[in-house]
């Protein structure tokens, strides 16, 4: 099945996600762009991250997960419709890569940190492995920070350092589309502002979308905004919409 | 009101921490005071000299060196059947049991296992021999190995449960990086969520070695004897230090032999300290080598 428009890399049709009885997605339906930042927005609850998750099928990891409806993601060599295709669910993981709220690095060296995934979903060599975390470390910018102490613990950087280098394990991949959870909810301003221009950079590669709950946020990377309620989602928002200071807020505020 | 409840907590907790530290003192210091006289190498080795009692195998039978290395034995063997079962089927309980009914049916055997008095898994093990005794192995007797497994199955719920509630009590996000990147059910169990559960399943092997070295009703109907020198196979009858303490105790007919008792008590604290020591080095390692 063709894709409605040859820029979009996310297609959802009716999609619903319960767990167990309890409806989280109720039929949504929508098509986000690629090589953008998606931001969605909405109220704690209304299924943000469970529509993140429904797009890596990471919900079926949760107990008593039900997911109906299709999901279509493109990908450079074809469309893959994740629900009903025979599509291998660790490659589709790995091409649909995640950051979550709150980073979680392996318990191990930061350098382990980063080679471990390559080896295990990858297969790589070792001597690529290098070449993928010294570029994965660069483009999140922490490669002069720790390039000296990859083989100290991971956990032992601080929490903006620990959710760049999430990010950097998850680039390493090489991911076609970037699920991000609230990924500078833990962070202190200097930090969140480091992970904002840096997605504003990533954009050129990768499909983005992101959960925020900061308007500001939003309205500073985000190319189209994503308004979320009950389930579905009721507002698509597109850049040139928000540019002026609280014209976003503004036109929340009417949503809610 | 709540001020002064709160004050009450505080001093009660802070209370029995203090007395946790002070009984374990008056104990040391007890079995110290009874026992060190007689902590010295002819406690050991009796009238047999070290280097011949570790290096040519001169029997040793008026000291504990026999029942030393039984003991030492018996927690190594116990423990190389116990933790890869235990854990194992802790993993299977946390991760993989999902259906309610078989989950909740494992998990009142282990609580069974749990409950299970330490004479009742003795007598098992003797039932066991009689059974293969009049059946498949008329020449099957008592021993090492017998002991052994019976001490497994009174460690194995320990086991099991704290490598569950270790797994259990993990973030439900953590649950979700590994696979989130592409890694394989096994993978993230294995790579992700054990390093972080270690800890609390070291615990689970540290209580499991101590249960093993202290046990005495297990092997009592299972192997061990008063004097058989050093086991010299899995299927000899052994000595082990907690049976030897309650011989030397309940037998002695000079101050001095009750105080060999006391000795020999001592010597179980330092060899489970070493063990536990052990176990401490193992995960050391274990973590050191997945970096």
């Amino acid at each position: 099945m063709a894709f409605p428009s040859t820029s979009c890399s996310v297609f959802a049709q009716n999609l619903s996600v319960s767990f167990s009885a309890r409806q989280v997605i109720n039929n949504l339906s929508v098509e986000i762009s690629s090589r953008n930042i998606t931001v969605i927005v909405g109220r704690s609850g209304v299924g943000k991250s469970t529509f993140l998750r429904s797009l890596n099928r990471l919900n079926e990891e949760i107990s008593g997960s039900r997911t109906e409806g299709t999901v279509k993601l493109s990908f450079k060599d074809g469309t893959v419709d994740i629900y009903r295709d025979r599509f291998p669910i660790e490659e589709l993981r790995r091409r649909v890569g995640m950051v979550f709220q709150t980073p979680h690095p392996i318990p191990t060296s930061i350098g382990k940190n980063l080679s471990l995934p390559l080896k295990l979903v990858l297969n790589l060599p070792s001597r690529k492995i290098d070449d993928r975390i010294e570029k994965a470390l660069t483009i999140v910018h922490l490669w002069s920070e720790v390039k000296n102490r990859l083989k100290e613990p991971a956990l032992s950087l601080s929490g903006g350092q620990q959710q760049r280098l999430c990010l950097a394990r998850t680039l390493a991949l090489e991911p076609e589309i970037l699920l991000l959870d609230e990924p500078t909810a833990s962070l202190d301003f200097k930090a969140s502002e480091k992970i904002e221009d840096l997605l504003s950079e990533l954009k050129r590669d990768y499909t983005i979308i992101s959960v925020s709950h900061s308007i500001g946020q939003a309205r500073r990377i985000a190319d189209n905004v994503l308004v979320m309620k009950e389930g579905s989602i009721i507002k698509v928002l597109a850049a040139s919409q928000f540019q002026e200071k609280g014209t976003l807020e503004d036109l929340l505020n009417e949503v809610f | 009101m709540r001020r002064s409840l709160e004050k009450i907590i505080v001093i009660l907790s802070y209370a029995s921490s203090v007395m946790t530290i002070m009984i374990f003192s008056v104990f040391l210091w007890f079995l110290i005071s009874r026992g060190y006289t007689t902590l010295n190498l002819k406690l050991l080795f009796g009238n047999v000299s070290p280097y011949g009692a570790i290096f040519k195998g001169i029997p040793v039978w008026d000291g504990v060196w026999p029942a030393l290395v039984g003991t030492t034995f018996l927690v190594f063997i116990s423990c190389a059947i116990a933790v890869p079962v235990g854990i194992s089927a802790g993993i299977f309980l946390a991760e993989y049991a999902t259906t309610s009914r078989w989950r909740s049916f494992i998990n009142f055997a282990v609580d069974l296992l749990a409950g299970m008095p330490s004479i009742v898994m003795g007598l098992f093990g003797f039932a066991m021999i009689m059974l293969l005794r009049s059946s498949l192995l008329p020449e099957a007797t008592t021993c090492l190995l017998l002991a052994s497994i019976c001490i497994a199955l009174l460690v194995l719920p320990y086991l099991i449960r704290t490598t569950q509630a270790a797994l259990e009590t993990l973030p439900a996000a953590l649950r979700l990086t590994g696979v989130s990147m592409g890694f394989t059910k096994w993978q993230n169990i294995f790579r992700v969520l054990l390093p972080y559960a270690s800890r609390g399943i070291l615990s689970g092997v540290i209580l499991a070695i101590g249960r093993a070295a202290e046990d005495t009703a297990v092997i009592l109907l299972t192997g061990v004897v008063a004097n058989s020198g050093l086991p010299g196979s899995l299927t000899d009858k052994f000595e082990a230090l907690p049976f030897s303490i309650y011989y030397l105790a309940a037998e002695h007919r000079t101050a001095e032999e009750l105080n060999r008792g006391f000795g020999s008590a001592l010597l179980l604290l330092i060899l489970t300290a070493v063990l536990f020591q052990i176990a401490y080095w193992f995960h050391g390692r274990i973590s050191k080598g997945s970096r």
